[in-house]
């Protein structure tokens, strides 16, 4: 479920692979009309793909179906996107940066989040009402 | 995933095309592996026809690399766009694998 209007892109998705192929699917559709350069597009992509992975795989123990509300917002230069899910809490400004150690090592996991929190100008967590909101932004130009 | 295949001197050549992204990355792993599984020890992963690889690909390429090792093989990879060379440096991950400009870079130091 979509609504848009020209400066902004509300996105309503449920906990599932297919929904998130959805809700980035309708973003990209978003940017286009924008024409953000590719190097904007790419960072935002990964952002959503990122945390929507994360909500889908981690916030929801129970199993159940669950919604995860998107606000994307063009205003002044600026992109924000809030992420708001009711899955159990988790701050993402307490994953550690990937240790950098041999490959051989290396755990899975934290790198995306990671990616996400260095390419943003801003990130942003709080947890309210039972909800984890995420909010990232950053200036296109 | 979408994918073009060549081999030259003993060297398979892997041009994965569109994104590397949480849709894709079980297929491209499935089929990486089983490759390697039939015999391919050396291999370069061409990027040029790649827009986009998420932290999903990423972890295709760790398991990839930990697979040719235990073979005593060997993973290349080229001919990266700007934005995915930056999700290669921001991660660290530039430093955990051999990476060329081009092709035909890599195949010489394979």
């Amino acid at each position: 479920m979509s609504h848009a209007s020209s400066n902004s892109l509300d996105l309503i998705l449920s906990n599932t692979p297919d929904d998130v192929s959805k809700a980035i699917h309708d973003f990209l559709v978003f940017c286009k009309e924008k024409n953000f350069s590719l190097a904007v597009v790419y960072k935002f992509r990964l952002a959503m793909e990122e945390i929507l992975v994360n909500t889908i795989s981690y916030s929801y123990p129970d199993l159940k179906k669950h919604f995860i509300k998107v606000k994307i917002r063009f205003a002044n230069d600026i992109v924000t996107i809030e992420f708001v899910d009711d899955g159990i809490e988790f701050n993402p400004l307490t994953v550690p940066p990937p240790a950098d150690v041999p490959l051989e090592e290396r755990k899975p996991g934290g790198v995306g989040l990671y990616l996400v929190k260095t390419m943003m100008d801003t990130f942003e967590y709080q947890r309210k009402d039972g909800e984890n909101i995420i909010t990232i932004s950053k200036k296109i130009i | 995933m979408e994918m073009s295949q060549r081999e030259i001197n003993g060297v398979l050549i892997l041009s994965p095309f569109g994104n590397l992204d949480f849709n894709q990355a079980t297929s491209f792993q499935e089929t990486v592996t089983s490759l390697v599984e039939q015999g391919s020890k050396k291999v370069l992963i061409n990027f040029s026809e790649l827009n986009f690889i998420s932290s999903a690909g990423l972890r295709v390429l760790i398991v990839l690399t930990k697979l040719l090792q235990q073979k005593n093989g060997a993973l290349a990879l080229s001919s990266m766009n700007e934005q995915i060379e930056e999700v290669f440096s921001i991660s660290g991950f530039h430093k955990l694998f051999s990476i060329y400009q081009s092709e035909e870079e890599a195949l010489k130091n394979l």
